[in-house]
Formats: structure tokens, sequence, C-alpha cells
């Protein structure tokens, strides 16, 4: 079999394996949103809403059917595309939430992108130089991002370099209070600035998100130095290396083979740190008044509005299997033998 | 090029990105002298005044023009002004005129008012605006039942009756909220379609009406921008544009506010509030306001169906304990169930502290041992917590073990709505609309009303709220000289039988630049930003 088919193997077997997660997910949410005794009928009608509008909200919204009957039409409606419509704002869930999505992604992938290039760098350096004071530093810094919470480290640095120093922009979202969004085109503020040859807005939304990036970069590089230190170290001393060295393999090559080797164990910390900031970008959005997927999903969280909350579980569940499947692939990439 | 110049230049090059896009980042608002900015606390979800959002309440006021309005008071010793609810002004009505009975008003509408749409304000904007709320069942629906309002009558294009089925005490105040708000019915009948008849899709990113603002975009969950409505009637805003973008958390709101990056901060802690009035370029305006923080007890649930427990707990609070720790000094000890300045609002012969008296009352309430009870709180408002925890230590004193439970913001809603009030304690935050003490008593503790959440039902005082409300000034006699003994009566009551334990008025905090001027307090807690000029 071609290593081609092989891989497309591995692609099916996993994507065949995300379909319980999913589904999985989809049924907690949904059952345990409706666990509590509160009545989303009544924040629908209003406080101050009589018993007639408040029961005749729950006969429209289907609250009254039994439990698995609801669940049965919930799932239908997501496979073919409806995924329900806001309680707090009456629009369609999918469309606020595709809207969100771009906002999130482009956080994500600019905090993911510093973390993972810091983390490794630096854990990489640090297990060169153990017992220095680049490792002792590095380390520290590491164990400060592991042990911090993510919201206390975005406001800490709010404080001090926006509000003290005011090198960075307040957290007043994507961009400042004058300035416009660019035309739409994939929703990336920065994309999309560069595809309108408006490179002072450009500019602008780097600087807008930097602050952001960079608290969760600090959280997600953190695991990621702990980890590409501690593989690094092992294989420093083991007898492998040692071997080349000895018959005087260049310095580089050892490296590029130490990097090479520590490739599965970093992807997996990197997937895990991905799926964690995927959840934690939430905070971080609510922080920096971001307005994207996490903190629509923690205002549902509070209002309790059902459909957006059950979306956005879905969408970190579909996020996670996707992450899985990728560092099952990249690993298979690094490592033919996981082929096998 | 040599490998060491290449690796020099792969660490500076992102160094050099970051440093090119970071800088000395001058104040937002500078230079924008007729712009409004403020941190808010959320964007509204919609734009329809029978569903009042978070956000909304700020906004739409803003958006509609009421058919009259309360009079305004004298600045006190901060310099702010609110309302006075004992005058009433015109405003899209110019006068009105009443039967002998109180039963039938015929109000004179203002002819040649324009919407932001530029259709033409009409008696039938009132009479769609209305029948709206009516068809929703839900805020404006409440208010036209507690003012006995049966039906409206359009008479000609700028005369409208409404006919009440029993006299009203305050169906003019009514008039002055933005709930119904009157929108531009040309418009909304444009927007609606069979299966939305009352245009509430559009709703949700739109608006038609007839006041000083407009909308000039919605962001969901970011911003909403307004502009000044080109039609207004009345003298143009100072700002010609306000910028409200939500910032959700309140320590960056507050120094926001301090670093001059926004005019206006809303819903700051108490703690940020001292910090912000002793910034020199910020000040934090204050009234008593009608916010009210109480502990309701169900009468429904045991050991609250006993009015001796419900004593008991009244006794073992040291309300100013509370004031202290959670509310910072701001505000002042509730003398009863209605915020003292509403009209006909006593000050009853309230709790003292008294924990022996808590234990005595307990011991006859066939508890000689103490009580345990469990208090529900939420994050509704962001000091129920400390409130909570406060009272914890309050009543532990009075041998009442309280267990503490969090709920959700939406439960405690859900909780305590007309079709559930499952709740037998918790904590509580509220305002009421109207300053007067027979809307506040009808709306809170009678039990067709709204914000009754305990479900306190006493068909004496029930008979007594009507009796009050439902009364008119055609005998010539002043009507608050009629109301008033009764109502002062009715408090009394209220807090002897104690449904709720009266805690806090926290007072109305306003924080804002130095530069903005001309605020006064409604009794919706919206600033109506119409009113506010930048004084440089």
């Amino acid at each position: 079999m071609t290593f081609l088919k092989k891989l497309f193997l591995l692609f099916v077997k996993r994507f065949a394996l995300s379909a319980p997660l999913i589904l999985g997910a989809s049924f907690l949410s949904f059952g345990i949103l409706r666990l509590g005794n509160s009545n989303p009928a009544i924040l629908v009608a209003g406080p101050q809403a009589d018993a007639a509008t408040i029961n005749r909200i729950s006969e429209e919204l289907g609250l009254t059917k039994p439990f698995l009957e609801q669940y049965f039409i919930y799932l239908q409606k997501l496979l073919s595309g409806d995924w329900g419509t806001s309680w707090n704002s009456g629009l369609p869930v999918l469309k606020d939430m595709l809207g969100r999505i771009p906002a999130t992604l482009e956080l994500l992938a600019f905090g993911l992108t510093l973390g993972v290039i810091g983390g490794i760098t630096l854990g990489f350096i640090s297990a060169k130089k153990q017992g220095k004071w680049f490792d002792s530093i590095s380390r520290s810094l590491s164990l400060i991002g592991v042990s911090m919470p993510i919201f206390w480290i975005g406001l800490l640095l709010i404080s001090v370099f926006t509000f003290n120093f005011r090198i960075f922009p307040p957290p007043l979202g994507r961009l400042g209070l004058f300035d416009l969004a660019p035309e739409k085109v994939t929703g990336f503020y920065t994309v999309d600035s560069l595809i309108a040859g408006d490179f002072g807005l450009f500019f602008k939304s780097l600087r807008y998100m930097l602050l952001p990036a960079i608290t969760i970069a600090i959280v997600a590089g953190s695991q990621i130095l702990k980890q590409a230190r501690a593989s690094t170290l092992e294989l420093l001393k083991s007898e492998g290396v040692r071997f080349y060295k000895s018959h005087g393999m260049s310095q580089f090559k050892i490296n590029k083979m130490i990097l090479q080797l520590a490739s599965p164990t970093i992807f997996t910390t990197i997937a895990m740190t991905t799926i964690y900031a995927l959840a934690g970008s939430a905070l971080v959005e609510l922080i920096f008044s971001w307005g994207g997927l996490g903190q629509w999903g923690l205002a549902a969280i509070t209002s309790l509005d059902y459909a957006v909350v059950q979306a956005y579980v879905m969408i970190l569940a579909i996020g996670s299997a996707i992450i899985f499947l990728l560092l099952d692939i990249s690993v298979a990439l690094v490592d033919k033998r996981k082929l096998q | 090029m040599n490998k060491r110049l290449l690796n020099k230049l792969l660490f500076i090059l992102p160094l050099a990105v970051i440093f090119s896009t970071v800088g000395s980042v001058p104040s937002q608002s500078a230079d924008n002298d007729t712009v409004l900015t403020i941190a808010a606390q959320d964007i509204p979800l919609a734009f329809d005044s029978d569903i009042l959002t978070p956000g909304g309440q700020q906004i739409i006021p803003q958006l509609f023009e009421p058919l009259v309005e309360f009079g305004y008071g004298r600045p006190n010793s901060t310099g702010a002004r609110s309302i006075d609810v004992t005058k009433i002004g015109a405003r899209l009505a110019t006068s009105w005129t009443k039967n002998s009975t109180g039963t039938k008003y015929v109000f004179n509408l203002r002819s040649g008012i324009k919407s932001n749409f530029g259709n033409v304000f009409s008696a039938a904007d009132v009479k769609w605006s209305w029948d709206k709320s009516i068809a929703q069942g839900r805020t404006g629906n409440f208010l036209r039942n507690i003012s006995n309002v049966k039906e409206l009558k359009v008479i000609s294009k700028y005369k409208i009756e409404f006919t009440l089925d029993k006299p009203n005490a305050f169906f003019i105040q009514v008039l002055a909220l933005n709930t119904p708000a009157i929108y531009d019915s040309v418009q909304m009948k444009k927007v609606a379609t069979a299966a939305d008849p009352w245009g509430l899709i559009w709703l949700k990113s739109n608006a038609a009406g007839f006041g000083p603002y407009m909308i000039d975009t919605y962001q969901a969950g970011t911003q909403v921008i307004l502009k000044t409505n080109p039609n207004y009637y009345r003298a143009a805003p100072y700002f010609t544009k306000v910028i409200y973008r939500s910032v959700p958390e309140a320590s960056n709101r507050a120094q926001l506010l301090s670093s001059g990056d926004v005019d206006w901060a809303e819903g700051l802690t108490f703690d940020q509030i001292s910090r912000v009035n002793s910034n020199p370029k910020t000040v934090v305006r204050s009234t008593d306001g009608n916010l009210q923080v109480r502990l309701v007890m169900n009468p429904k649930f045991k050991p609250f169906d006993d009015v001796r427990v419900r004593q008991a707990i009244n006794y073992a609070i040291d309300k100013a304990v509370i004031g202290k720790a959670v509310f910072k000094g701001y505000g002042q000890e509730m003398v009863g169930p209605v915020p003292s300045g509403f009209e006909c609002s006593i000050k009853t012969t309230s709790y003292k502290v008294d924990y022996a008296k808590a234990k005595s009352l307990l011991a006859a309430a066939g508890y000689p041992d103490g009580v345990s009870v469990k208090l529900l709180y939420s994050e509704y408002s962001i000091w129920d917590p400390e409130v909570a925890l406060q009272v914890q230590q309050e009543l532990k004193k009075a041998n009442i073990t309280v267990e503490l439970e969090k709920i959700t913001n939406a439960s405690i809603i859900s909780r305590s709505a007309v079709t559930t009030r499952d709740m037998p304690f918790f904590v509580l935050f509220e305002q009421t609309q109207i300053p007067d003490a027979g809307y506040s008593l009808g709306l809170t503790s009678i039990p067709t009303g709204a914000a009754n959440r305990g479900g306190y039902n006493n068909p004496t005082f029930t008979a007594g709220v009507d009796g009050a409300n439902n009364i008119s000034d055609d005998s010539g006699q002043k009507l608050s000289d009629k109301r008033c003994p009764m109502l002062a009566t009715l408090q009394q009551t209220h807090v002897d039988e104690a449904p709720w334990a009266y805690l806090w008025r926290t007072g109305a905090h306003f924080a804002m630049s130095k530069q903005i001027q001309g605020w006064v307090w409604r009794s919706d807690n919206a600033p109506r930003w119409a009113d506010l000029k930048r004084v440089n």
C-alpha cells in the first residue's frame, strides 16, 4: 500500500472516530442545560410577562415536549443545517456564529503561532543551556504561564502595558473607537485590510491584536516550552545523540535530528494546548472586548440561551476533533511508523 | 548570506514587526469634541421597548420620544439633578383633558414632527405602538394593565383618546416611560410581514422613532453607533455621534474612563467608583436613585411561612455592617418597601438590629435552638455574592445558619417569574421605574405584580393597594392628600409582615469625564444623551 493510501485510511479511521465524540458532546450539552430548573420561556418573555405569554412561548419553543423528543428534533435540525435561533437575539445561531468565527480564529492563529514558535525555541535553547541563567529565566517564565489563570495574565498585561506605559492600545476590541472595519472578505481584519491595500489599518489591527495574542501565547507557549525542554533534554542525554556527537556530526544536524525526534511529543502538546486555548480564549476575548465566538458563548451561558450554548459546545467539539485529526496526520508525516 | 547573519535576521524581523505596531498610544477621545464615547456593559440584542435586554435599556430612550416627561428637580450637593415626579411636562403630547371620573383622557399631539425615516407623526403611531405592546403581552402590556388602560381610539390625526376601565393615580406617569415606545408606524408597517406583523425581526437591528438619535451602525455584541436624528423637533443634541462600545470587564471600563479613552463608563463596582471619584479628570455623579437590595422570603415555604421568622431575620441583620463592607459607605439603609423620595413614600418604623429579639422571635416560632436556611444568590448585580456572604455572617449571630447557594442570573429571573416563584429565600436587586409608592407596591407586593418575586399575598393589603391606585382627583381634593395616608398604612403593614429583609438602597452612581455636563437622573437609570454636552 502506498504512503498516500495509508495516510488516507488513517484520515478516514480518525474521522469516523470523531463522530461519537461530537454526538456525545451534543447530547451532554443538550442534557446538562435542561437539568436546571430554569425556564427559558420566562427569559424570552421578559420579567414582566404574564403567565399566558410565558406558556405560549414555552409551546413555541417546544419546551413542553418530552426531553428525548426535544433532543431528536434538535439533532435532526442540526444535521439539516438549522442550528436553532438565539432566544436572546432572535437571530439564527449559525449565521451569528459564522460571523464571529473569524475574530476568534484570527486571534488564536496569531496567539498560537507566537506561543508555538516561542515555546519550542525557548524550550530547545533552555535544554541546551541547562542550569545556566537562560534556563532559569525561561523555566520561571513557563512556571508563571502554567500556574497563573489566563484572565489574570491578561488583566495584568493591560494594566501595565496599556494603562501605565500606554505601549499597547486599550482593550476595546479589534479596532479603536473611531476606526472603521475593513470591507469583509475573510473576516480577518489583518488580511482584509491588506486585501483593501490599507496598510495603516493593517498595522492598527495588528496593534489591537498583539496584547490578547501575547496573553494566549504566554499560556500556550509555557506548556510547549516545558515539553520541548523535557524532550530535548532526554534526547541530549540519549546514547544515540552521544554516539553521533562522538563521530563528529555537525551541531546543526544534531539539532535538526533532536527536533525531528521530539516532534511527535511536542505536536501532541501543541494539539492539547490548542484545544485548551480554544476554550480559554473565551476569557481573553471577554477581557479584551474581542467580540468573538468565546465572548458570545460566555454571554449565552450566563443568560441561558440554550441554542447558542449548544452551538458553542458543538463548535468546540468539532474544533477539538479537527485538531486531533490534524495531530494524527502530522505525527504520521513525521514518524511514518505510525502508519504501520 | 552566512548562517549567523540569517539567524540574527530571523530573530530581529519578528521583533521589528512587533515594535513597528506599538508605540505611544494617544487617548481615544482626543479631538472628537462632539462624539460621546461610552464603555458599555452590554450591547442591546434588539431595539424593541417591550423586550428590554441589558444595553437596550440605555439605548431605547435615546431613539424614542414619550408623550409626556417628568419635570426636573434642583441639583444636589454633587451637582446631580433628578427628575421631579410631581411635575409633568409636554413632549409628543402638547396638552390633555380628562373626564370627571378620570376614565377618559384626550391628548392633543404635536404636529409637524417627523421620524428618522421622514414620516409625519400622528395619533395612528400612538395607537399602533400600544397595540403592538398589548399583542406582545410583555412589559408594555403589564404597564397597560397596571394603569387600567382599556382601549385607545384615534379621534383625529393629532388627537388620541385613552379609555381606562377604572381611574388610575399614575396613568400620566406611565406615559413618561419609553414602554410602550412610540414607533413610526408607517415605517414599521413597511417592514412587517404576515409572519411578523409587528416587525420584531427588523427591530433586532433597526429602529424607527421620533427621538433625538437614530442608529448609525449596529454590530451585535460589539457596538452601537448612534447619530443625531436630522428630523428631531427639539434642539439638536450637542453630541452628534455616540459610540456605545461593549467592554465586558468592569475594571477595564473604569481604567478606560480614568485614562480619558472614553467619556463615560457603565456598571462600576464601589471600589472603582471611589477611584474614579479621586481622579481629577473624572467624576461620579450620584443620587439616591431607586435601586434596592433586599432579601426576599417566600411565605409559601417553611420556615418563612411564620411571620416571626421573617421578622427575626430582619432583626438579625446589621445593615450598617453590610453598607460599609459591601457598598463602601455609598447609599443608605432601606426604611421600608418604597424608596424615600417616591410619591407618598414614608419612613416606616423599621427594624433595628437586635440579636436577642431575633432569638426570642425564633423561639416563639418554634425554633429555640435556631434555624437553618438556604440563601440563593446570583451575580445579577456585581455585589450580590458579597451581600450573601455578609448576610450569612450576620444571621449566624442570631443562631440562624445560612447555607449559600449560587445560581445563574438566568435562574434568578426565571424562578422568580409569575409562573414559578419557587425560591424560598434569595438576594434580589431591583428598581421601580415610576417613582410612586402605589405603583411600587402594585409592582412588587400584590399577586398580579410582575416583580412580586416572593409571592407575597395578603388580600387585605392587595385591596388596599388597588384602592390607593384606582383613584382620581375628581372630588377636587389633591390626589396625594387622598392617597398618601392609605399608602402610608400599607407600607407599615408591609414592614410588619416582613416578606423581605429590607437591606440597602445603593443609590445611583454614574461615572463620567468631568467635561461632561448636563446629566439628569431618571427613574429608568438611563441617561438621556441629548441632555449632555462637553465643557472643556
